[in-house]
């Protein structure tokens, strides 16, 4: 058998998942792959668990079992259940490198410029010199169409403009994949659009996402794959055709035609 | 009990130099029972007590300065206003201690004045003041006393806080928020009424932090009375810890000031101690008692 | 003329004499080699020159005081109650206990510990001072270390900076921040508090080498005035308050740029 090469391998696997808070049982045992290249995207109603699993990915909360391998880099774990911690902090630190991830509520840190902001990771996570991560802060502020706003402080923008510059941040540390948590949620609906047009572009680049959201025509429009989750489980998933036009599962099809009636 | 103590003494000299093995604990315990109640030792907690009685008229003084300060910030008159500023704000710029060192002074002086020209000295021809120098006649010149010096230390200490308890008066006042003196002048109160009846009452809330805090400065400045040659527990603290030797005391021993200081600063604890615990109380039944929040739902 | 004269023959002498440098004898004194005369030249000249001492006293004491306060916040914050404990009970005793005792005190351990330059007020009282403000700086940090908004951390972990980076970056930027009005307060306390360590705090007064309370009451007290020397002294205060707040405030207002609003 020839040696499975780093680029053939899924660039997120997770496999049995499991996670909970206190007695609310969150994730039962969730395996999901994403491929170079992928766009994969969670759905399913609030507390079905999507941003949890979300976040386990890169590690803000620690499942009680199961396996994550990055780029076919399995994560080391120790102790077991609740306690149960990641084993190596250099291993932690170096897949959340490489996965950037972009929040609901932005996380812009607020005593930075926008432009500090996105030169902070790179400067103290990937090192590199002050003009380097100024440049590619240049560059990707321009990407997300912000470039103006370099020297304003978060405060000074609004919403749309932080998400976008939140994703500049992300997209500056060159991720293998980028996670993005309900990217739109937090933003009037006339602001949305600037950042669904930010993340749709991104990914007709083929590039690698995780992507929650509850906008189903944008998941429709943007997905290679889609997963429906449902009380902490994966109820059904596949091509976006496959699920929203021929959903199977009695959940699956409830949930559709609420969101659709919404 | 008395009788007994200095024959104890006499064995415990030793124990206090470099032969203290081999008295009992019991012998030690009775020594220093003995050593604690001598004459002179009790005027260390009656120095204690004048502390305590200074706080407690110390208090009443600057609140009522404080109100009248906070109140005449407010005032239409702009002499008054101006006065009461100034008087409310000069602690954020001033050092306390330069006024308890001036007060008591000043007040001396004023009074030496007007005994010199008002009644003694009358036809003294020397002047008061002479270029630099403040020369009262013989006879206006006051002697200051024990007495004096205390009643001028509370009169020096009631100003300072009052001026500190004026800023969190006014604070206070000012974060009751409008709609409740509205709805009161609303209901037909007159000024005075609402004042009394809902912007007081709930001043009180505001205030009581801050008021929490002043309490604790107040007893940490105690001890500079000290410098106002008050014969307070540091004075007294210095003259009992001096080393004392067997020639000039019963009870000789070596120099124990920083014992007798650091037992100082555990009465201090305690005191910050005590006070933190009555303020956190204080402030529970204040919120229970009125809160601004359910203020809509409840009894207008 | 003459009293334009007389007042620079009075910085001549006296501009450092709180340092011990210039004019030895003090104006008024009655020993041989003094003899300058009490007037406002001499009296102001004096006063500003012990100000310069309490500036020094208070600025030495909040910048190294700084570090400690730092350290103290952050152990005070953990979770271990074995290194909680301590830390609280710390800042407890020194936010708990009168200033003027603990200059006593301390004074009195240097002398035991037969500590040269320590049991001079310029070196001991210094210590002192570092001790006090740390304890109350520290109540201050650690106040302001709690509410850092948990979002801004978050983020930083998942852009795997790691933990001195998040504190250098997004913790310790907000926490000064928060803490800054109530830093601005302590400032001017300690500052103020500078002014008992002359006044027999313990700590002896060599060649009359005082702060600016100091000389005030040396010149009430030889002329029995004090409407002269106090409201002199107290003017200084005013008028380096006054410079500390705005100091504070230029501060304040770089660290908290990034509210401006300009929308």
């Amino acid at each position: 058998m020839p040696p499975v090469e780093p680029q053939d391998q899924p660039v997120i696997a997770l496999s049995d998942i499991h996670k909970s808070f206190d007695d609310l049982h969150v994730l039962k045992g969730v395996n999901l792959t994403a491929n170079k290249g992928d766009v994969v995207t969670m759905i399913g109603s609030s507390g079905s668990g999507k941003s949890t699993l979300l976040r386990c990915v890169n590690l803000l909360e620690v499942p009680e079992q199961g396996s994550i391998a990055i780029s076919g880099e399995d994560l080391s774990f120790k102790a077991k259940g609740h306690s149960r911690l990641p084993a190596n902090a250099s291993q932690v630190n170096r897949v959340r490198a490489n996965l950037s991830m972009v929040f609901q509520q932005f996380n812009l840190w607020s005593h930075l410029s926008i432009i500090e902001n996105v030169m902070l990771p790179q400067r103290r996570v990937l090192k590199r010199s002050k003009s380097e991560a100024r440049q590619r802060a240049e560059d990707t502020l321009r990407r997300v169409g912000i470039d103006d706003k370099a020297d304003a402080f978060p405060s000074q923008l609004s919403g749309g403009q932080q998400q976008r510059a939140a994703i500049a941040r992300a997209l500056a540390m060159d991720p293998a994949a980028l996670l993005f948590d309900e990217p739109t949620s937090a933003l009037d609906p006339e602001l949305e659009g600037e950042v669904l047009r930010v993340i749709k572009s991104l990914a007709d680049e083929d590039r690698t996402m995780l992507l929650v959201t509850h906008d189903m025509r944008f998941a429709r429009d943007v997905s290679d794959k889609v997963v429906f989750l449902h009380q902490g489980r994966i109820e059904e998933e596949g091509t976006p055709a496959e699920l929203f036009d021929n959903p199977k599962s009695e959940r699956l099809q409830q949930f559709l035609s609420a969101s659709v009636s919404r | 009990m008395f009788e007994y103590c200095p024959a104890i003494a006499e064995q415990v000299k030793i124990a206090l130099g470099d032969e203290a093995i081999g008295i009992s604990v019991q012998e030690r315990l009775q020594w220093f029972s003995c050593y604690f109640t001598t004459k002179k030792h009790l005027s260390i907690f009656r120095a204690g007590g004048v502390v305590m009685l200074i706080l407690a008229f110390t208090v009443p003084v600057s609140l009522c300065l404080g109100f009248m300060g906070a109140l005449g910030k407010a005032s239409r008159w702009p002499v008054i206003s101006q006065i009461c500023t100034i008087y409310v704000i000069m602690v954020r710029g001033i050092p306390d201690i330069i006024f308890f060192l001036f007060v008591p002074l000043a007040i001396e002086i004023g009074i030496e004045y007007f005994l010199h020209k008002a009644i003694y000295c009358r036809d003294v021809v020397e002047p008061f003041f002479n270029g630099v120098n403040l020369q009262p006649c013989q006879e206006a010149a006051i002697i200051p006393t024990q007495f004096n010096r205390i009643v001028l230390a509370i009169v020096a200490y009631g100003i300072v806080f009052g001026s500190f308890a004026a800023n969190i008066i006014d604070g206070g006042l000012k974060a009751v928020p409008f709609g409740q003196r509205e709805t009161g002048a609303a209901f037909g109160l007159s000024r005075f009424q609402v004042f009394r009846d809902i912007h007081l009452p709930q001043m009180w809330r505001f205030a009581l932090p801050g008021f929490s805090n002043l309490w604790l400065i107040l007893i940490k400045a105690t001890p500079l009375l000290f410098l106002l040659g008050i014969q307070d527990i540091i004075y007294y603290a210095d003259l009992l810890g001096k080393m004392a030797t067997r020639r000039y005391s019963t009870y000789p021993h070596g120099d124990w000031k920083l014992w007798y200081f650091i037992a100082l600063g555990v009465f201090y604890l305690g005191l910050t101690m005590i006070s933190q615990q009555v303020f956190s109380r204080l402030e529970k039944h204040f919120n229970k008692g009125m809160s601004i929040n359910n203020a809509s739902s409840g009894r207008v | 003329m003459e009293f334009v004269n007389e007042c620079i023959t009075a910085l001549d002498s006296y501009a450092f004499r709180s340092f011990g440098l210039g004019e030895r004898g003090l104006p008024g004194s009655t020993n041989a080699k003094g003899g300058a005369p009490i007037n406002l030249c001499n009296i102001t000249v004096l006063i500003g020159s012990g100000m310069l001492r309490n500036i020094l006293f208070g600025a030495v004491a909040l910048s190294t005081g700084f570090f400690l306060a730092l350290s103290l916040a952050l152990l005070k914050a953990r979770d271990e109650w074995y290194l909680t404990a301590p830390a609280r009970a710390f800042i407890y005793t020194f936010r708990g206990t009168p200033l003027l005792i603990q200059f006593f005190i301390g004074y009195l351990i240097f002398a035991s510990l037969g500590a040269g330059v320590f049991r001079t007020a310029a070196y001991g009282a210094s210590v002192v001072l570092f001790f006090n403000t740390a304890c109350y700086s520290a109540e201050i940090l650690y106040g302001a270390y709690r509410p850092v908004p948990n979002n801004d951390l978050e983020a930083a972990r998942a852009f795997a900076l790691r933990p001195f980076d998040r504190f250098r970056d997004i913790t310790f930027p907000t926490m000064m921040r928060l803490a800054w009005p109530a830093y601005t307060n302590e400032a001017i306390f300690l500052f103020h508090a500078t002014t008992i360590v002359f006044l027999g705090a313990g700590f002896p007064v060599r060649r009359q080498s005082g702060d600016a309370l100091y000389y005030a009451q040396y010149f009430a007290e030889r002329t029995f005035n004090p409407f002269i020397a106090y409201p002199i002294v107290g003017l200084f205060f005013v008028a380096v308050t006054a410079m500390l707040i705005l100091l504070m405030r230029t501060v304040q207002v770089y660290l908290n740029r990034h509210l401006r609003n300009e929308r």
